[in-house]
């Protein structure tokens, strides 16, 4: 029996079971009980079985089950998915003095489960039941996790004079409630002017997650049920300002959070903002928040000033960046430079830009590095800007340094810094197609980036081959041919890359075309993985077409010199040779290379 | 030895695309006398259809290889040629 026929047959004979009295049902409820919360703590609840909880727990009239036995329901109630906003609004519904309500302590239990869940709610229930939830307020036994909710939901629209007014004068006649000071500690930092005086400084309560335990399982639930369901859709809300509390990894813990406190009546903050109609409305009015290297992980902020870009807001991100890195220069703060690159590396994923602050900084501490958080490092040096002299000065700053801190000599870690140099073309190709047409600002930087890059193409091929036969005493060829042939890929990755820049009329003009190195195109040619082979042609032809477009735009030919362009010729040549005519390593034709055997070795 | 018909990488596919051909001709026409051995070149099939095989001409068979290449993901061959060889460039 799978487990979810499991938990749908113990929450038949539970919910058949609540409509009896005690005393009247023949058996004990208590095991199907246990077996429903066992169930429910295994796989969650999805939501129609949700609903039907829900529905158990919130009423009260013809509902004979015992105090402990819906404790325990609620205390498992783990959902598999996003909670629909029906189920809030019925938990809300449920609150208060009243017949036909739940008893208090179930309330109090519910109120603590919608504290839990409240970063898997659907839509905006509970900001729209704010009120309901305010005017509960009064109820000492629910006070404490109302206090808190209301904390985790409040924002600058709800915090109303009238409130104010209510929260001070309940927090006067219950004598300075800890839970209520924390609330109005909240309310404070939307209006600092307004709230002054004692009702602040008692002592508060600090609003601690109830139980990070249950809150560490309903994660693993939701990855795992997102997962079957191939549901990749948890990216983080790009219109929100991130909160820690949301699922925040631990490097973010570095930057500030977003927080505006100069703010007056008539300003928008960015916390206000809740999806992207909203930042648009706001966009020209928008208060700066007080930290602004919040930027790198805030992905609204980054919004906001790429949108409104501002020298001042940038300067403060960098001179906060400047500091932090001279910090980590002087002292030895390991971790810390990881949880920054990893910081790094979602800010130039988020905004496709490299901020030259960055780059300084990047290239200050490739000085020190200790190879620590390699992939981020490498990541975010793909996204360097396309310098607009040439590629030897980046190199110096930046990628010699990487160079020598990364390679060891094995093929992963050359594979590595490829796939690096890869992206970093693509992430070029990508930014000259973005610029508008007709200007024509001749860079040598991508024909400096590929011929350097050549060198590595070839010894990642030499190295991985020479890796691949050495072992082969073990009998493992068949794990070290898969790595040639992975190798290979990555090696053609960077020139499917290349030739597609070199084909590409647009970015024709921004670079010349640079032609692979011999030895490579014949290891290539010479592979016994047909799409290896059949990618490379792929390549040779769109080098080709490249040829031809540059030949017929400019009649001179002064571009390229005959020779050069011979030498390419001879590629097509041998590879039809070989493939079409059955002639291969013939040296007779025009241009041919015969693949670059000497001629004593293909006359035998 | 390298051609598509004999290399290493290609051979396997360029034999499935004539056992392919094969099979829809026994399909049209009943079955076949003979069926091909071995790596193909333009003498084997004039010979094939002298002896009662699928009757395949050289350019034809070449085609067909790059065809079936084409149809599992691996395009570049048909492309290269198609760009560099000039009877082909005559026929598209």
């Amino acid at each position: 029996m799978s487990s979810h026929d499991e938990l749908k047959e113990s929450l038949a004979e539970v919910i058949q079971g609540a409509k009896l009295k005690a005393k009247s049902r023949g058996t004990s409820i208590k095991p199907a009980v246990e077996t429903l919360g066992s169930a429910c703590y295994e796989n969650g609840v999805l939501p129609h079985e949700l609903t039907e909880l829900i529905d158990l727990v919130t009423t009260s009239a013809g509902n004979y089950l015992d105090q402990a036995s819906l404790n325990s329901i609620i205390r498992n109630l783990y959902p598999a998915t996003k909670v629909a906003s029906e189920i809030v609004i019925k938990v809300v519904a449920c609150l208060g003095h009243g017949v036909l309500k739940p008893s208090l302590t179930i309330q109090a239990a519910l109120l603590r489960w919608i504290i839990m869940i409240n970063h898997v709610i659907e839509g905006n229930a509970l900001s729209q039941s704010y009120p309901v939830l305010f005017n509960l307020l009064d109820t000492a036994a629910l006070r404490p996790s109302l206090c808190q909710l209301l904390a985790m939901i409040t924002r600058r629209r709800h915090v109303r004079p009238h409130r104010i007014q209510t929260l001070l004068s309940l927090s006067r006649q219950t004598g300075s409630d800890p839970a209520l000071t924390g609330l109005l500690r909240v309310f404070k930092d939307y209006y600092p002017e307004i709230i002054v005086g004692e009702a602040t400084r008692g002592k508060a309560s600090a609003f601690k997650h109830p139980d990070p335990a249950w809150r560490e399982r309903l994660d693993e639930i939701q990855s795992a049920h997102a997962q079957t369901s191939r549901n990749a859709n948890a990216v983080q809300d790009a219109f929100h300002v991130a909160r820690n509390g949301n699922g925040a990894r631990k490097a973010t813990a570095l930057i500030p959070e977003v927080h505006t406190s100069h703010a007056n009546e008539s300003s928008v903050t960015l916390e206000e903002i809740e999806n992207a109609e909203g930042l648009v409305k706001a966009l020209e009015t928008i208060e700066m928040p007080n930290q602004l290297i919040s930027v790198l992980a805030d992905p609204l902020l980054q919004k906001l000033l790429l949108l409104r870009p501002d020298a001042e807001s940038l300067q403060r991100a960098s001179n906060w960046l400047v500091s932090c890195a001279q910090d980590l220069v002087s002292g030895d703060g390991d971790s810390e430079m990881e949880g920054i690159l990893e910081i790094m590396r979602g800010y130039a994923r988020a905004t496709r830009n490299l901020p030259p602050v960055f780059l300084s900084l990047l290239s200050e501490v490739l000085k020190t590095w200790n190879g620590r958080g390699q992939a981020s490092m490498l990541e975010v040096l793909s996204y360097v800007p396309l310098p607009s002299s040439d590629f030897s000065g980046l190199y110096e700053a930046v990628f010699q340094r990487l160079e020598a801190k990364v390679l060891d000599g094995t093929p992963s870690s050359q594979l590595a810094v490829l796939h690096c140099y890869t992206s970093l073309l693509r992430n070029w190709a990508a930014f000259l197609l973005a610029q508008p047409q007709g200007r024509d600002s001749t860079s040598s930087a991508i024909p400096d980036l590929v011929t350097h890059v050549n060198k590595l193409a070839l010894t990642v091929l030499q190295t991985a081959a020479a890796a691949s036969s050495f072992p082969a005493s073990n009998h493992d060829n068949n794990s070290s041919s898969s790595n040639t042939v992975a190798t290979h890929s990555a090696v053609l990755d960077f020139y499917e890359e290349a030739s597609r820049i070199a084909s590409n009329p647009q970015l024709q003009r921004h670079a010349q075309i640079v032609i692979l190195p011999p030895p490579l195109v014949y290891l290539l040619h010479f592979s016994a993985s047909p799409a290896t082979v059949s990618r490379l042609c792929g390549v040779l032809a769109r080098y080709k077409a490249g040829f031809q477009t540059a030949m017929a735009g400019s009649r001179n030919s002064s571009t390229y010199s005959v020779a050069y362009i011979n030498g390419f010729n001879g590629f097509l040549m041998d590879v039809c040779n070989c493939l079409w005519r059955a002639r291969a390593f013939n040296a007779q034709d025009a241009n041919a290379h015969g693949c670059l055997l000497p001629p004593p070795s293909s006359r035998t | 030895m390298f051609t598509l018909s004999a290399s290493p990488a290609f051979g396997a596919l360029a034999t499935a695309h004539l056992r392919d051909v094969e099979a829809v001709e026994q399909g049209l026409n009943g079955d076949l006398d003979v069926r091909h051995a071995g790596p193909v070149t333009k003498s084997t099939l004039a010979k094939l259809a002298r002896d009662g095989g699928v009757n395949l001409s050289w350019d034809d068979y070449r085609l067909g290889v790059l065809g079936h290449l084409e149809d599992h993901g691996m395009g570049g061959v048909a492309e290269l040629m198609n760009c560099t060889m000039t009877t082909l460039m005559k026929r598209s």
